[in-house]
């Protein structure tokens, strides 16, 4: 379940049990700490949802914000990190959002033509997933990252979304398949009337 | 989760391509955002699993002996509980019955808005003098339970609408911001219980006293530090007279 290397695998013994309850009872300065102790990976995951630096530093602030407001509701310590990551999730649909409203009126025209895959170029294959990740909604991005990239199972993925099982699943198949089709060469869509 | 192996490593290798590091700046700006933010806490933060058990036992032993002895009140032939909730303009209720000692009314209190105002200096003067509270707790009743740092007055609004109890607080210079809404059970005509809910630390009971329409609460049951001081400051400081 999930990959072998994540930044995050360590954060149970990152994160200080301590701090998050001196936090909850209004501690600014373990807030701050704790905030040095978990800021980078935050950064990182909502970077990998949002794709874009500018985004996920707003993401990120707000989610260490909101945070520290929502703090005292924490009724468990030992969930500080799902739950940080429902407020980061969370934050990142909203800046999305906010992204889309500014740039409703601007229509984005590609900078290049249409790339062909030809399999065996890895930069290749890199661009061809951006792309198709870039496609994919927000819900499915967070899953793909939540389940990749930090490792979490999806029926815990569910649990910190606060969404059916069957939802997650669905989100991380709708995310693969999308990934896929982006790796196949045009050929072999065209073989499968997907191009048509 | 996907029956093609080469797929999800290649996706897994994409996906752990980019920054790890929150830039500086963002976290900073995070920070200094923090330092004016106020944490979000219930108006009395009784919390189940921060409570002491042993308080939490002797609390819910201390209702159940309140209920089981009004009980016994209520099956008095002469018991007027259960003929209905008077209103604040029923000035049936607000007169004492005759042979009550001074101007002392027995009843449920009745529906509506009541308010009382406290001078913040005179609750800060009494946190200063706590010796129960660390100072961190001090600082988060000051700036997070009450939000009372920079105001002079603080106002409290209780609202009772037959079986629930909202407590609102403001200050000179913020409008009445209506808190949770808890269950309110008339034990006795002197004897209220609010029910803050299965999250927290249950029941909590308070006696009536009525005088006219004012009426001034004091805890019967045990809490914490944090909790009693709270409680005592919204609800023990002074009588609710009933909002204009």
């Amino acid at each position: 379940v999930g990959n072998a290397v994540n930044p995050t695998a360590g954060w149970e013994a990152q994160v200080d049990r301590a701090l998050v309850e001196q936090a909850r009872h209004g501690d600014r300065e373990a807030f701050a700490v704790l905030v040095h102790q978990v800021s980078d990976s935050l950064y990182a995951v909502a970077y990998r949802i949002l794709r874009d630096p500018g985004l996920a530093e707003d993401a990120l602030q707000n989610a260490l914000v909101l945070a520290w407001r929502r703090l005292p509701k924490l009724r468990d310590p030992d969930r500080f990190e799902a739950w940080i990551h429902r407020i980061l999730v969370h934050a990142c649909y909203d800046e999305s959002q906010r992204a889309r409203q500014w740039k409703a009126t601007i229509r984005v025209i590609p900078m290049d033509g249409p790339s062909i895959p030809d399999g065996t170029s890895v930069s290749a294959d890199r661009d061809e997933l951006e792309r198709a990740f870039r496609q994919l909604t927000l819900e499915q991005r967070a899953v793909f990252v939540l389940h990749h990239y930090v490792g979490y199972p999806l029926v815990e993925i569910a649990d910190l979304l606060e969404i059916p099982a069957g939802t997650a699943r669905s989100r991380l198949h709708y995310a693969m398949a999308g990934l896929r089709r982006a790796l196949q060469p045009s050929s072999e869509l065209v073989e499968e009337g997907r191009l048509a | 989760m996907t029956d093609d192996p080469s797929l999800e490593r290649a996706a897994r290798s994409w996906i752990e391509t980019g920054p790890t590091q929150a830039p500086d700046q963002a976290v900073d700006t995070a920070l200094q955002r923090i330092q004016s933010t106020r944490q979000e806490r219930d108006l009395i933060p009784w919390r189940l699993p921060t409570m002491n058990p042993i308080l939490r036992v002797a609390g819910v032993t201390l209702v159940a002996a309140i209920a089981l002895a009004l009980g016994i009140y209520a099956l008095r032939p002469t018991s007027n509980v259960g003929q209905g909730v008077p209103t604040p303009t029923d000035q049936s209720v607000a007169t004492p019955a005759p042979g009550l000692p001074s101007a002392a009314v027995t009843a449920p209190i009745p529906n509506g808005t009541y308010r009382t105002s406290i001078p913040v200096a005179d609750v800060l003067a009494r946190l200063d003098a706590d010796g129960s509270l660390t100072p961190a707790e001090k600082t988060a009743v000051i700036d997070d339970v009450l939000g009372i740092r920079g105001a002079s007055v603080l106002n409290v609004e209780i609202t009772v609408a037959d079986n629930s109890f909202t407590v609102g607080l403001s200050t000179d210079s913020e409008p009445i911001k209506p808190g949770s809404s808890w269950k309110l059970y008339n034990l006795d005509a002197s004897t209220i219980a609010v029910d803050i809910g299965t999250k927290s630390s249950g029941i909590q009971a308070y006696r009536v006293t009525r005088t006219g329409l004012t009426f001034a609460l004091a805890a019967v049951s045990p809490a914490e530090a944090v909790e009693t001081f709270v409680r005592s400051v919204l609800f023990e400081t002074a009588p609710f007279s009933p909002a204009t």
